[in-house]
């Protein structure tokens, strides 16, 4: 009988232990993780994902579980971006929106409707936190480290991925646009305002997530194109299997002709750039 | 062939081949019930809007972390004492069927979305005996449980919330045995302790095919679960009537007092043996009302059990008893953990 009084008494004191991961949570298995990241507690679980990831640094898992929580902490869910995109966009969008793509309507849009990839990117340019720094960048950084092999990647990871270097290359995009207009929106471009180092970047970043962004769609067969636009676009769906379609259609092409010419270049100004990123705006918006 | 039918044929089964005549027998026989919200009402809303991300993406927006789970559970059992032909240390041998359903699920991760949602009927049949000692303050009681039943599946992760999600249907099988010993002492005439320690295996076989997203998983495994329970009594007499006050301690996976989830819960919980301290243990404070003789008519208790507050009311009239509860319960399916607030109630009657 001794043992059971013993036994009872354990349990008077276990019954103030914590019951579940929600109470002393140290990310130390898959639940706790997820846990957290139900909870939207991104900042904690970068606190303490990254604890783990140090003790940990080639489980993969772990990797892109962090990955996944600077994503949540730069303010992007997937399905929440998508419904954000095609939303009204009244609600979200900035007193920029008239600076490209003038005709692009801001109306809700219906399931299987129709809408012009320029405008669609728009849409995701104005509803995307900033990529060149800070949270955003770095979920970008750790998704490609952690699978780098699209291969050998599951199709929603590799969806995932592409979706956020599509992301970045539009925002990006969009970036520059604004910047040959002379309009600086992040702090990143104010500070960089005559830094033609950084300006150089942006292009070589842009070619990467172009190229990155190919390859994840190539593995990922329709998802992405499905994912964004509620259907299978045979346009962005082709596009994302080959990087100079996908350049073309982005619109992004042009300025990757500049980086080019920077290249054989070096000498040019931030003004000429500048003309010439305007130039490529302009031809954009002839086509639009 | 309804399964409930396929579980009464168990029934005449086991008494078939017990084939011992009965001297006394009881009969008795609950209906429970109990829920929190129905999850698969949210899996037809996600079903209905195939396709439409931003329309999912309303339907599951608030629901991360938050599994569901709803019950029903019908149980009857008959116990008659051996005739002699069998081994002196059993007393009595018991027959019974249990039909319940099941159904829950969940959404987890914002990031990276997935759904999981599952529903099970079963079958089961049980046989057993008891073995009570000579002074009367222990019971062993042995019985081995055989199930039969339909399950549904549904997984999807991701970009597979695009497509239509399918449902993937499947037998689910068990058996197992389930064995209990329970100690009762007195000190005194009005103080008594009661111990129990209880441990049940069952294997689960399933052929329902994996999902898409995880071909690894494993539908068919052996989950386990254990009990610890002690209660403490001091009983107190007025003119009218006599009443006890005391505390009672649990240990074990769900540590819920006179909650019998389903049998298959633990299956779809994939119900691990520790999951974490404070998930496997309860306390409270239990009291009870005595009416004539030392029938307890009106039984209450509350405290923390399995970290959270839960408390229940048990009504006893002659043979009928009524009980309600509530309890948060700890989900765990699918690499994440989620508490459900459920409210239970039961009938049932001893004949």
């Amino acid at each position: 009988m001794k043992t059971f009084y013993f036994i009872a008494l354990l349990i008077c004191f276990s019954s103030c232990a914590p019951s579940t991961s929600e109470k002393y949570n140290s990310a130390s298995s898959e639940a706790e993780i997820l846990t957290l990241l139900n909870e939207r507690e991104y900042h904690k679980a970068i606190w303490l994902i990254e604890a783990q990831y140090t003790k940990n640094p080639k489980k993969t898992d772990i990797k892109f579980y962090l990955a996944q929580a600077y994503l949540g902490k730069a303010g992007f869910e997937p399905l929440e971006f998508i419904d954000k995109i095609h939303g009204d966009q009244n609600k979200t969008q900035s007193n920029l929106w008239n600076q490209f793509f003038k005709n692009c309507e801001t109306r809700a849009i219906f399931k299987n409707e129709s809408i012009s990839l320029h405008c669609l990117f728009k849409r995701i340019y104005f509803n995307t936190p900033e990529v060149s720094s800070g949270d955003f960048a770095t979920a970008r950084s750790l998704m490609r480290s952690a699978y780098p092999n699209p291969e050998h990647t599951s199709t929603w990871n590799n969806t995932l991925i592409g979706m956020v270097e599509l992301v970045s290359l539009i925002k990006r995009s969009g970036d520059l646009y604004m910047y040959g207009k002379n309009i600086l929106t992040t702090t990143e471009m104010k500070k960089n305002a005559l830094n033609i180092q950084w300006l150089k970047a942006q292009f070589t970043q842009a070619l990467i997530e172009t190229n990155e962004c190919a390859i994840r769609g190539s593995y990922s067969g329709d998802k992405i194109s499905k994912f964004i636009l509620k259907y299978k676009s045979e346009s962005l769906y082709e596009a994302l299997n080959d990087r100079f379609q996908l350049s073309q259609r982005l619109g992004t092409l042009k300025l990757l002709s500049i980086e080019h010419n920077l290249k054989n270049n070096p000498d040019l100004t931030i003004n000429q750039i500048r003309e010439k990123i305007l130039a490529a705006l302009d031809d954009e918006e002839r086509q639009h | 062939m309804k399964l409930t039918t396929l579980s009464a044929i168990f029934t005449l089964f086991s008494i078939i081949l017990l084939g011992a005549e009965t001297k006394a027998a009881d009969l008795s026989l609950s209906l429970s019930y109990a829920q929190s919200r129905d999850f698969w009402k949210t899996v037809q809303s996600i079903q209905d809007k195939t396709g439409d991300i931003g329309a999912i993406h309303q339907v599951i927006k608030d629901k991360y972390g938050k599994p569901d789970l709803l019950y029903s559970r019908f149980s009857a059992s008959y116990s008659f004492e051996q005739n002699g032909d069998f081994p002196e240390f059993i007393d009595n041998f018991f027959v019974g069927t249990n039909a319940e359903a099941l159904a829950g699920g969940g959404v987890q991760n914002p990031i990276s979305p997935e759904v999981h949602a599952y529903a099970s009927t079963m079958g089961i049949g049980s046989a057993g005996f008891l073995s009570i000692s000579d002074s009367k303050q222990s019971i062993f009681s042995m019985q081995t449980l055989l199930g039969l039943g339909k399950q549904k599946q549904l997984d999807a992760k991701g970009a597979e919330f695009i497509d239509a999600i399918p449902v993937r249907n499947g037998i689910l099988a068990l058996g197992g045995v389930d064995l209990d010993y329970v100690y009762r002492t007195s000190f005194g005439d009005n103080f008594w302790t009661t111990n129990s320690v209880g441990i049940r295996p069952i294997y689960f076989f399933s052929n329902i095919d994996p999902p898409l997203s995880e071909s690894e998983t494993k539908y068919s495994y052996l989950v386990l679960r254990w009990r610890l329970e002690s209660e403490w009594l001091k009983q107190f007499s007025s003119d009218y009537f006599d009443w006890s006050l005391g505390i009672h301690t649990i240990a074990g996976q769900s540590p819920y007092p006179g909650l019998i989830l389903p049998i298959t819960w633990d299956y779809h919980n994939r119900l691990q043996l520790l999951p974490s301290l404070g998930s496997v243990s309860g306390i409270g404070l239990v009291a009870k009302l005595f009416g004539d003789g030392s029938y307890a008519n009106l039984t209450s208790h509350a405290g923390i059990y399995g970290g959270e507050i839960g408390g229940g009311l048990g009504l006893h009239i002659k043979t009928f008893s009524l009980n309600a509860s509530t309890y948060s319960i700890e989900n765990y399916f699918h690499r994440s953990e989620g508490k459900t607030r459920i409210w239970s109630a039961s009938i049932g009657v001893v004949l």
